[in-house]
């Protein structure tokens, strides 16, 4: 809302600078945006609160600036000469007074249709409107003036001389000003003459009646149509005006005939027309001011701040209420018809604290009880996770929520691979999503961590270790999309690239990012992290995520917790990105169910501790878990720790065969060990071995 | 003077002079060594006379011990000499930049996130996680706005179902959570939001937000100032004030935009307010017995602001050579 600050001062003096005024305003919650330059002066450029009807017309304006600062609100009177003959065979029906409580007509006839003045171009220039004719410029003025949205129909073009004012009929159409061509519905409210729809009711006139160089009679309305109808009709015809703007929000029903008045005045002095003595006011029920309770103990409860009641009458007062003081606890407060936003007590009070100025109030704490505060768990764990992967040399990424098909297809991963009931799930797209970039939820974070990736990789970064917690979205087919936090990350090169005469072989492999979780799960008292391998883990028919040989499944227990991976090469080809990108993704919830906060100390054995190597040969086939617990059963209750330390696969080792040498310490707890009772279990073990596992050993 | 003096003479300005432990060896094999000069002596002294004898030998002794003495300490100074010269050759290069561990960084939302939770629990309310999807009553209804009101305009929203959007404000959280409490309680989120927008330098269609909500006897607009104080003094420094402006959000009455000042502006940072009693009715607590606030900040401005980022989208594409900074 633009406020010419001269066409202000029809209402109030401005004292002062118009900065001064601006920030007053802007304090009291009239945010003024910026103070523009037009022909007049200076006008304040107001971002309007949803609920301020009242300050959408100058008139409103300056009651508010009136209130605020104290000055006299100067309301000039209307100076109509309705000196013509009473109409008899214009009509006015109101058939839907739920939708239209309130109906004005005035007539004027013979009017010359031309140019507007000087200073009337001049207003409506410096509020944004450009000057149409003199008519359909005194509609526009008296708009901004007061705040009521008119409309000037060409009498003659009327059929019968009769405005109706009805709901739609099926299939009913109607061209508006602007040349839209808007279907009608049924619970739409239009203005009608005896035969067809002539205006949208609130939202804007019809083409076929609007007011043109040969008009000579006119039909002006002034009405008060209910906010949630106009609102609804402006979206359903995707038609919106300046007058649809005010009528959501609410105009003044009492104000309705002075409008009609005033610009029936304007135009009988500048289009030279006669106003009819008629007035064709349909009000059936008449909208009263609101009583409010107010008590002036509850508005200091609720501001915590020391208003006295003779303050509180005085704002009140000030901005048009009417205070009756029942009681010295309770007042009856009347707020007037252009102030719909003021309904309950606590509306009031906002009005005492508004004056009263919240830069006076105080800083207080809440008092009360107070149980200790607390963060969730998940945040818990989520802080417990970073600290981990940050310690493994990764960088937290923050990703989108919304991603593309192509992001979350181009991987395979439509649910992500930890989700359960991977092979029914969905991901969820959005049913007005801003453009194909941002189209749906991301149903795991990986597609948003490959992003990071192909960003610093196209930059030069070769060396990529970003991991993100975040929230996800699935949903099995019909159902609600579900919401889950999950934990991703991915690697790609070294950590140690930055450093100098760091080891070259550090990229990135798959027990790299084991490790990480390994290391994850330990932190977080996870008893055994368990991989098994997997081939497959999308839904059938989708791109694959992972290398079929270099994919595991992760277990805690019986809960399949996560997946971690080679990315698998023809999808990092078609993504543009080089080999050797793993990946990982856990579920937050499985996480936190399986961790826990219990430690309980072991003493370390006062008895020397026996230690031997072992190396094993076998087919790398086998799976070097069944070969530990081979050795973890065999040594039995001696078994303290059992340790890969070498793999080796090459000459002199036949082809496919793998060696893999195991650290162990055995120890008892009551006693040293001899040397002959643990070669008697570490012989047991071989043995095992050979006829389990087809084992040979070296060294 | 006699043989024996010329010796010591000799021997003394001998280790005096000797530059190096296998040169002050020598010199002490040379003299005191079993068949060194000094040692040699002796032998003679069966060719004295009786009586001179035992003062000769005294005499021999006498130079020998004092002698092994200059030896020792002029050893111990070539050692501590060669140690020294050693130590220097195997000094570093301590300009050479270290080997840094890989460690990584919290992306600095992440930072603010934490720093912003800490508070709130400190101040005594309890964090709740809520979904990102949410259901229109939760986001709409049970915060009082009405249908069709243009309060709605502000608030344009992703849909996924008739029922269903991605939450405009953290505050959808109160309706599910309020009722499964009795007053007092303080409450707060913090999370993902997300308005249909498009995005440029200064705003996204996601964006973060803490919520906090506190329900109690005699809860005022000043302790809700009071508290955003404390909270902004915490983030920005003791200096920080906080600015209420009267502005309307349909869940609060009276209602007011916050913003703190920084060095040379006022920054916007969220809405705020006394709970709107429909709201408090709605899941049954009397307005006349309990009162109560509530906030939302928005949280991606504050390290922009304290770090000096200047596009919003650089907090989402994590470009490591930014992330490397925090």
């Amino acid at each position: 809302m633009l406020i010419p600050v001269e066409w202000l001062k029809d209402y109030v003096q401005v004292s002062g600078s118009v900065e001064d005024l601006a920030d007053r305003l802007t304090l009291t919650g009239n945010e003024i945006e910026e103070i523009r330059e037009s022909e007049t002066g200076p006008v304040l450029d107001l971002k309007l609160t949803p609920n301020r009807a009242d300050m959408l017309s100058i008139r409103g304006a300056g009651r508010e600036v009136a209130a605020l600062t104290g000055q006299e609100f100067r309301d000039p009177g209307i100076a109509l000469h309705a000196s013509g003959p009473e109409e008899t065979g214009v009509y006015v029906d109101v058939e839907a007074p739920d939708l239209c409580p309130r109906y004005v007509a005035r007539i004027i006839r013979g009017v010359k249709i031309g140019p507007s003045p000087e200073w009337l171009r001049r207003r409506l220039e410096a509020v944004g409107l450009r000057s149409i004719s003199n008519v359909v410029d005194i509609t526009n003025y008296v708009m901004f003036e007061l705040g009521q949205p008119l409309h000037a129909f060409d009498l003659d073009l009327l059929d019968e001389n009769r405005i109706v004012v009805r709901r739609a009929r099926a299939g009913e159409t109607i061209t508006a000003i602007d040349g839209t061509e808007a279907k009608l519905e049924p619970q739409m409210l239009v203005i009608a003459d005896a035969s067809r729809p002539v205006a949208i009711a609130g939202v804007m006139g019809g083409q076929d009646t609007e007011v043109s160089d040969r008009t000579v009679n006119i039909l002006l309305e002034s009405a008060y149509f209910n906010p949630t109808s106009v609102r609804r009709t402006a979206k359903r015809t995707g038609v919106s005006s300046p007058s649809s703007y005010r009528f959501e929000r609410g105009v003044d029903p009492n104000g309705v005939l002075r409008a009609a008045d005033r610009a029936a005045q304007l135009i009988a002095e500048l289009a030279g027309g006669t106003v009819s003595k008629t007035v064709l006011d349909v009000y059936p029920t008449p909208i009263e001011p609101r009583e409010i309770r107010f008590r002036p103990e509850r508005c200091r409860a609720l501001l915590g701040v020391e208003v006295s009641d003779a303050d509180a009458e005085t704002f009140l007062t000030r901005l048009g209420m009417r205070v009756q003081r029942d009681s010295p606890e309770a007042w009856t407060v009347q707020a007037p018809t252009f102030r719909p936003d003021l309904a309950i007590e606590e509306d009031i009070i906002e009005e005492v604290g508004r004056l009263y100025g919240y830069d006076r109030l105080p800083e207080t704490m809440p008092g009360g009880v107070t149980s200790p505060g607390k963060r969730s768990a998940l945040e818990n764990l989520v802080r417990q996770v970073r600290e981990q992967l940050l310690a493994q040399g990764m960088y937290e990424a923050v990703t989108n929520t919304l991603v593309s098909r192509t992001q979350v297809e181009g991987l395979g991963v439509e649910v992500s691979p930890v989700w359960p009931g991977v092979e029914t799930a969905e991901a969820v797209p959005l049913r007005n999503p801003l453009s194909e970039e941002f189209s749906m939820l991301r149903p795991s974070l990986l597609p948003g961590l490959i992003a990071g990736v192909q960003h610093n990789l196209r930059r030069g970064i070769s060396d990529v270790y970003l991991f993100e917690a975040g929230w996800a979205h699935s949903r099995l087919a019909g159902e609600a999309p579900q919401d889950r936090l999950l934990i991703a990350g991915v690697m790609v090169g070294s950590r140690w690239s930055g450093v100098w005469n760091a080891d070259r072989q550090s990229a990135a492999d798959f027990y790299t990012a084991k490790g990480a979780l390994e290391a994850l799960a330990r932190a977080l008292g996870i008893g055994e992290l368990r991989a098994e391998r997997v081939e497959r883990t999308g839904r059938e028919g989708a791109v694959p995520t992972f290398h079929p040989g270099r994919c595991a499944w992760l277990y805690a227990g019986a809960d399949r917790i996560g997946v971690v991976g080679e990315l698998h090469p023809a999808t990092a080809d078609s993504l543009d990105l080089p080999r050797g990108v793993y990946l990982f993704e856990l579920d937050g919830e499985l996480l936190l169910r399986h961790s826990s906060g219990e430690r309980r100390y072991e003493s370390p054995s006062r008895f020397p501790r026996a230690l031997r190597d072992l190396a094993v040969v076998v087919d790398q086939t086998v799976p070097s878990a069944q070969i530990e617990q081979i050795l973890r059963e065999s040594v039995g209750e001696w078994a303290r720790t059992v340790r890969l330390f070498d793999v080796y696969a090459g000459k002199p080792l036949p082809e496919g065969k793998v060696s893999l040498a195991y650290a162990l310490e055995l120890g008892a707890e009551d006693r040293t060990l001899q040397d002959a009772e643990v070669d008697a279990r570490l012989e047991n073990a071989r043995e095992r071995l050979r006829t389990e596992v087809a084992a040979e050993f070296r060294g | 003077m006699d043989q024996l003096s010329t010796l010591r003479e000799e021997a003394a300005t001998r280790i005096t002079a000797a530059g190096s432990l296998p040169e002050l060896e020598a010199v002490d094999v040379e003299y005191l060594g079993r068949k060194g000069s000094i040692s040699s002596l002796m032998r003679i002294i069966p060719t004295l006379a009786p009586e001179e004898r035992p003062a000769f030998g005294q005499r021999v002794n006498a130079v020998k011990n004092e002698l092994s003495a200059l030896l020792a300490e002029r050893r111990a100074a070539l050692y501590a000499q060669e140690t020294e010269r050693k130590l220097r050759a195997e000094a570093v290069d301590v300009t050479r930049p270290g080997r840094t561990p890989a460690v990584g960084r919290r992306h600095p939302l992440t930072q603010t996130f934490e720093k912003v939770s800490d508070i709130m629990v400190g101040l005594g309310f309890q964090q709740v996680d809520g979904p990102e999807v949410e259901d229109y009553a939760y986001n709409f209804a049970a915060l009082n706005f009405q249908e069709e009101h243009p309060a709605l305009d502000e608030q344009a929203s992703f849909y996924v179902t008739e029922n269903l959007l991605l939450r405009t404000q953290t505050t959808a959280l109160q309706g599910r959570v309020m009722p499964g409490l009795a007053p007092p309680f303080r409450v707060f989120t913090l999370g993902r939001c997300f308005r249909y927008e498009a995005v440029d330098a200064t705003h996204s269609h996601t964006f973060h937000q803490v919520d906090a909500f506190m329900v109690d006897r005699r809860v005022t607009l000043a302790d809700l100032k009071g508290t955003l104080a404390a909270m902004m003094r915490e983030l920005f420094g003791p200096e920080a004030t906080v600015r209420f402006r009267p502005d309307y959000f349909p869940f609060v009455e009276p209602g007011v935009e916050v913003a703190v000042k920084l060095p040379h502006r006022w920054m916007e940072i969220g809405g705020a307010g006394m709970i709107h009693p429909n709201v408090l009715r709605h899941v049954g607590i009397d307005p006349e017995e309990w009162s109560g606030y509530a906030f939302g900040l928005g949280l991606d401005r504050m390290p922009m602001v304290r770090h000096g980022i200047d596009d919003i989208r650089l907090l989402f594409e994590n470009d490591l050579r930014m992330l490397r900074q925090f």
